[in-house]
């Protein structure tokens, strides 16, 4: 009884830390960096992408015992996209003003490595329930990282944080920040930091491996470097 | 003519896809640490993306909207973009094996390059004709092309400089990263900003 | 050949048949809300721009300016109380939907700035009360211009720098809203 229920938490609990899918295994960078200029629309984003997450790995958990492994990728990309539709469709109708800020990178989702990696590594292999429990951890990471990042950016672009001012009023906001130059700024301090105070020392892993690792779109990328 | 030029100076340096707009960052990041390659997967994006820009508008504008169903975009597009790639690797390597040869390995990437999708999104949001359409995503890959070489130069550079052990890695990759978007921000005083 | 043709092309074919057809129902459920939303929110915007007015009424027209995209006149007990106009003016990034009310003696009553593409923290400084005020001193017998800095007349819009072109922008759509009203009042519509 204590084991499955261990494995359950260890899996649930995998995505927000250990392998957090942003911050330690570098995927779905896009999103990562091109809403994060609130910590509203990183949680905004990090919701959509976990109810796609888990969809998905609801969906292709049930049928991966059906699917010809020839068909596996253009059926989970389907499968992907569908959902991403879905959920575009339901921010439009029930949440607008998200739905204009977060724009084009809602059908990004789509090609958010994160959902495919996942489909690929964890839901064709597991079953229903250890499916879901994964993907909410993981969509759980993958929020945590961009409140994290939302954060950092909001406060010292604009001075406010969730809409509430914070330091705007005391000195001028380096808008730099909110701009595209402070996403790449800000991600590369948050994950310097981490790897300064984190106990897994991840400092010499280079980048090709882990966005290579398991994600479909980069899995070339050390034969490419290899040339 | 003019709309044309603006649109490609537009994407080329105003609004790089990379480094304004956050698209194709996966392999700015992890493709960049050589120039060779980064020219090998710039021309393939080059490649592709003209290609799925044309192929997309014109499956939206002729099936999609005349019959109502420009929710099934985004799927539709991906499946394009996905048999487009499959379809581009099996007639280059019976036709022009020698580019096949050079841009080969990088195809099978650009499926889930989130640059493509996102080109042929953009196209129909803002309402192009076919052949702005085209030339957005023509210069689109351009713009990422060179944002891709110019990074990996920076990148050749560094492999030589003694970093804090914390920023090695990604962490100085991402810094570096924000430094050239900084440069090309520059290009916001184009149009007399 | 079941194997290895027939059931990757079944598998596949069917996956997509039954993503479209959830797609479809999905969208038959909020297509409606979203229409009815955007319809509310049009509705909400008129009132806030003619409070004044008591009905409102589409007009049809040839327009001239392909930015216009709806004209509304606003009535107050059978009275024209002025124009609400939708127009889609070309900003940096595509274009910025936007809200202009004009009374009956041709000056601006408000701008709503609706859904664009600006630069966040650049552009949309542009699109902010501070901008967006100098317009509520313009009437439709203005000639608006967009100057960098030292504005002397009301007609004078002063850009924000760092964001001309959203600034010429929002002026050019507020011109044109302010031409169409003026158009219309001279035929008496």
């Amino acid at each position: 009884m204590a084991k499955p229920s261990s494995k359950a938490f260890s899996v649930l609990t995998n995505g927000l830390m250990k392998e957090n899918p942003v911050l330690k295994m570098v995927l779905g960078m896009c999103p990562s960096l091109a809403v994060t200029t609130m910590a509203k629309n990183g949680i905004g984003m990090g919701i959509a992408a976990t109810f796609v997450l888990t969809g998905s790995n609801i969906v292709i958990s049930l049928i991966r015992k059906i699917v010809p492994d020839k068909v596996r990728i253009p059926v989970y990309i389907t499968v992907i996209a569908g959902f991403t539709t879905i959920v575009q469709m339901l921010l439009n109708a029930y949440l607008p003003d998200i739905y204009k800020e977060l724009g084009i990178y809602i059908p990004l989702i789509v090609v958010n490595c994160i959902i495919l990696a996942r489909a690929e590594m964890f839901a064709s292999k597991n079953n229903v329930g250890l499916s879901i429990l994964d993907a909410l951890g993981m969509g759980g990471g993958f929020t945590i990282a961009l409140l994290i990042i939302g954060s950092v950016r909001e406060i010292l672009g604009s001075g406010t944080w969730m809409g509430l001012t914070l330091t705007k009023d005391i000195f001028d906001p380096a808008v730099i920040m909110i701009l595209p130059p402070g996403g790449f700024l800000a991600f590369g301090f948050i994950v310097a930091a981490i790897n300064k105070f984190s106990v897994l020392k991840i400092r010499n892993r280079e980048i090709a491996s882990g966005c290579g690792m398991d994600c479909a779109g980069c899995t070339g990328e050390d034969g490419g470097d290899g040339q | 003519m003019r709309d044309i030029i603006l649109i490609a100076l537009g994407a080329i340096l105003v609004d790089n896809f990379v480094l304004s707009r956050f698209l194709g960052i996966c392999p700015f990041l992890g493709v960049s640490k050589k120039s060779s390659t980064a020219v090998g997967m710039g021309g393939a994006v080059i490649f592709v993306m003209t290609l799925s820009s044309a192929v997309t508008w014109t499956v939206y504008k002729y099936l999609l909207e005349p019959n109502e169903l420009g929710y099934l975009q985004t799927i539709v597009f991906i499946l394009v973009i996905a048999a487009l790639v499959q379809f581009v690797e099996i007639v280059l390597k019976r036709f022009i094996p020698a580019l096949f040869k050079a841009l080969g390995i990088y195809l099978p990437l650009i499926t889930t390059n989130c640059a493509v999708l996102g080109s042929a999104l953009l196209n129909i949001e803002r309402n192009y004709s076919l052949l702005h359409a085209v030339v957005f995503g023509l210069s689109a890959g351009v713009g990422f092309t060179i944002a891709l070489i110019l990074f990996s130069g920076i990148r050749e550079k560094m492999e030589f400089c003694d970093i804090p052990a914390a920023f090695k890695g990604l962490p100085i990759t991402l810094i570096a990263a924000a430094l050239v978007s900084v440069a090309f921000f520059g290009f916001k005083g184009l149009f007399g900003i | 050949m079941w194997d290895s043709i027939i059931k990757p092309t079944l598998v596949l074919f069917l996956v997509c048949v039954i993503i479209t057809g959830a797609l479809a129902a999905v969208n038959r459920v909020t297509i409606e809300i979203i229409d009815q939303r955007t319809k509310a929110e049009q509705e909400e915007f008129r009132k806030q721009l003619l409070d004044k007015a008591d009905s409102f009424k589409q007009i049809t027209l040839e327009f001239e300016n392909p930015a216009v995209t709806d004209v509304y006149a606003g009535y107050k007990e059978g009275e024209l109380a002025g124009y609400v106009i939708n127009v889609a003016a070309k900003g940096y990034g595509g274009d910025i939907n936007m809200t202009v009310g004009v009374d009956k003696n041709g000056f601006v009553t408000g701008v709503i700035i609706g859904d664009n593409e600006e630069t966040p923290g650049l552009g949309t400084k542009a699109l902010e009360p501070d901008f967006i005020n100098q317009f509520y001193e313009v009437s439709y017998n203005d000639e608006l211009t967009v100057v960098k800095q030292n504005r002397k007349s009301p007609n004078e819009i002063q850009a924000i720098s760092g964001a001309t072109i959203t600034s010429a922008g929002v002026t050019q759509g507020v011109q044109a809203a302010l031409d169409i009203s003026k158009k219309l009042m001279e035929e008496g519509n």
